[in-house]
């Protein structure tokens, strides 16, 4: 068996809802999934308000070398999946998936992956009808794999306890966020959703010949990791990057599309690197021109939160 | 907040059903573009012939299976005995030794082929065997340490699955089931249904899934 550095034993702790503290225990042999990952449940604030929108996290904790997968394109794996138990008048919207990393492995495997401590964002309502001092235990059946040079199957439950406080103003249920939380560092890896192709300083997308075709005036590196939406490409390991301005990205023919697109579509993340530093950004590119990606409206929010957050 | 425990859970349909629902779009190995290197082989295209040796020193060629007058079909398993995919059609449930079972007697030949590299902890006679003695697998796993058949191939993942007709073509190329999780066992097995319908001279009308499982441990 290969000795791995860094184990993560189990820690029951009471952790913060800004940040999450872990125990790092005795090197040993890792033999499931919970020897190097956990996975919990984490709020903006365990006070909440009736009426009001929030952020929770289903936060990991992973040991050093180990990833856990984006939802989007990826040669093996699959990404955390949670069924939720929510009380009354509490509603989950799909999860919020941060900007993941490239990850190659021998033998031209691609996958896209989070390590360290990341967390995925979810936004949940609070229905307006819930009393001030109600108890709201929200809870969730997690599956994930978590993955170094073996594979881990994790499973088990989440939960967290949330307060109902007194009703929110408007300026309550549009708090700033904390952005040394890892709610904060997720939202700080959100892409900017394009809704046309001014978003985007000198983009230029194209379409010809099964190729699609996206121009950055100024790009020093492009970047495109395939979302869940996408149509398969001939190769993203080898066409999803280029130095320069230009990314040209195959289609896979259409007998060759496993995505049972009913269309070609271009959906996923798009890095932009400049003088300015990295972008990211969120595509939904057809044939018949740009869309306004899913999830816009949750991530525009949490961006825009983020935004007026203090450093 | 609550910490993960690892036992009591009890498996949930609703789960499988939102794992079989997951949609991922693939970079195809096998894909035929214009100008484009070649990465492998998928259905619709002639499965590189190889000779390996399993883990009793016996070597098998595909070219000399494919010949046997008794042969109809070859399914080729990608095969790592630690991977919780393979556990989970090995281990927690028997769903590649039943299968390779029940199509035995109708000329199906099954064999497993580990691409993990020398150094790996998959990898080798001992730990194979030890795996085809703990789960009774009744086929051979071969050896395929250099890699060279797997990238021939292009095979990614464990397990990933290949149906090869008598005539050497691939007929199908994919995953084994249509449940991506690493638990549970999905409602339609695509090897299953194109054994049948392709003994049957049926068109096999599923012939190319994007396959899941843990990546094959290739060399560097």
């Amino acid at each position: 068996m290969i000795p791995r550095p860094m184990m993560i034993r189990s820690a029951m702790g009471v952790v913060a809802p800004a940040a999450a503290v872990l125990s790092v225990g005795t090197p040993a042999i890792a033999q499931d999934a919970q020897d190097v990952s956990e996975a919990a449940l984490i709020a903006e604030s365990t006070i909440v308000q009736p009426g009001q929108q929030l952020l929770l996290g289903l936060h990991f904790e992973l040991a050093e070398g180990w990833h856990i997968y984006w939802d989007g394109f990826n040669d093996t794996g699959f990404p955390p999946m949670v069924e939720w138990s929510l009380p009354d008048g509490v509603r989950v919207g799909p999860m919020v998936w941060p900007v993941p990393e490239r990850y190659i492995s021998p033998g031209g495997i691609l996958d896209h992956v989070y390590e360290g401590r990341p967390t995925i964002l979810v936004p949940v309502t609070i229905d307006a009808s819930i009393p001030e001092g109600t108890s709201l235990q929200i809870g969730g059946e997690v599956e994930w794999l978590v993955c170094n040079d073996v594979c881990l199957p994790g499973f088990g439950p989440v939960s967290i306890e949330l307060s109902v406080g007194p009703q929110a103003t408007d300026a309550d249920s549009e708090a700033t966020l904390d952005r040394s939380s890892p709610i904060g560092r997720a939202a700080a890896r959100l892409p900017q959703p394009v809704k046309a192709v001014d978003d985007v300083p000198g983009l230029h997308l194209q379409w010809s010949n099964d190729v699609a075709t996206i121009r950055v005036d100024g790009a020093k590196a492009l970047a495109f990791y395939p979302g869940a939406g996408s149509s398969s490409l001939v190769s993203a390991l080898e066409d999803a990057t280029a130095d320069g301005e230009v990314l040209s990205l195959r289609l896979a023919s259409p007998e060759m599309d496993l995505s049972t697109r009913a269309e070609r579509r271009l959906q996923g993340v798009l890095k932009v690197v400049n003088d300015r530093g990295e972008r990211w950004y969120l595509l939904d590119h057809g044939k018949d021109g740009l869309r306004t990606p899913e999830q816009t409206e949750t991530i525009s929010r949490v961006r825009d939160r983020l935004e007026r957050s203090p450093s | 907040m609550t910490w993960l425990k690892r036992n009591g859970i009890a498996i949930l349909s609703t789960i499988a059903a939102m794992t079989a629902a997951t949609t991922v779009s693939v970079a195809l190995a096998g894909q035929n573009g214009t100008g484009q290197a070649q990465q492998g082989v998928t259905a619709g295209e002639m499965a590189p012939m190889f000779k390996l040796k399993d883990t009793n020193g016996k070597e098998h060629s595909l070219k000399d299976v494919l010949a046997k007058e008794s042969t109809k079909a070859v399914v080729i398993e990608w095969f790592n005995p630690d991977c919780p995919f393979v556990v989970k059609h090995h281990g927690n449930n028997t769903t590649m030794k039943d299968l390779a079972k029940k199509y035995a007697d109708q000329g199906v030949v099954w064999m497993a082929i580990n691409s993990g590299h020398k150094g790996h902890s998959t990898t080798g006679v001992e730990r194979n065997k030890s795996a085809i003695e703990g789960w009774k697998i009744a086929y051979p796993v071969l050896l395929d340490m250099s890699g060279d058949v797997g990238r021939q191939y292009g095979a990614k993942r464990t397990p990933e699955m290949y149906v090869v007709s008598k005539d050497g073509t691939i007929v199908y190329h994919g995953a084994i089931d249509n449940d991506r999780s690493a638990r549970n066992l999905g409602d339609i097995n695509y090897v299953d249904e194109a054994l049948r319908a392709h003994l049957a001279g049926e068109t096999i009308q599923t012939q190319r899934t994007q396959a899941y499982g843990c990546t094959v441990k290739y060399q560097n």
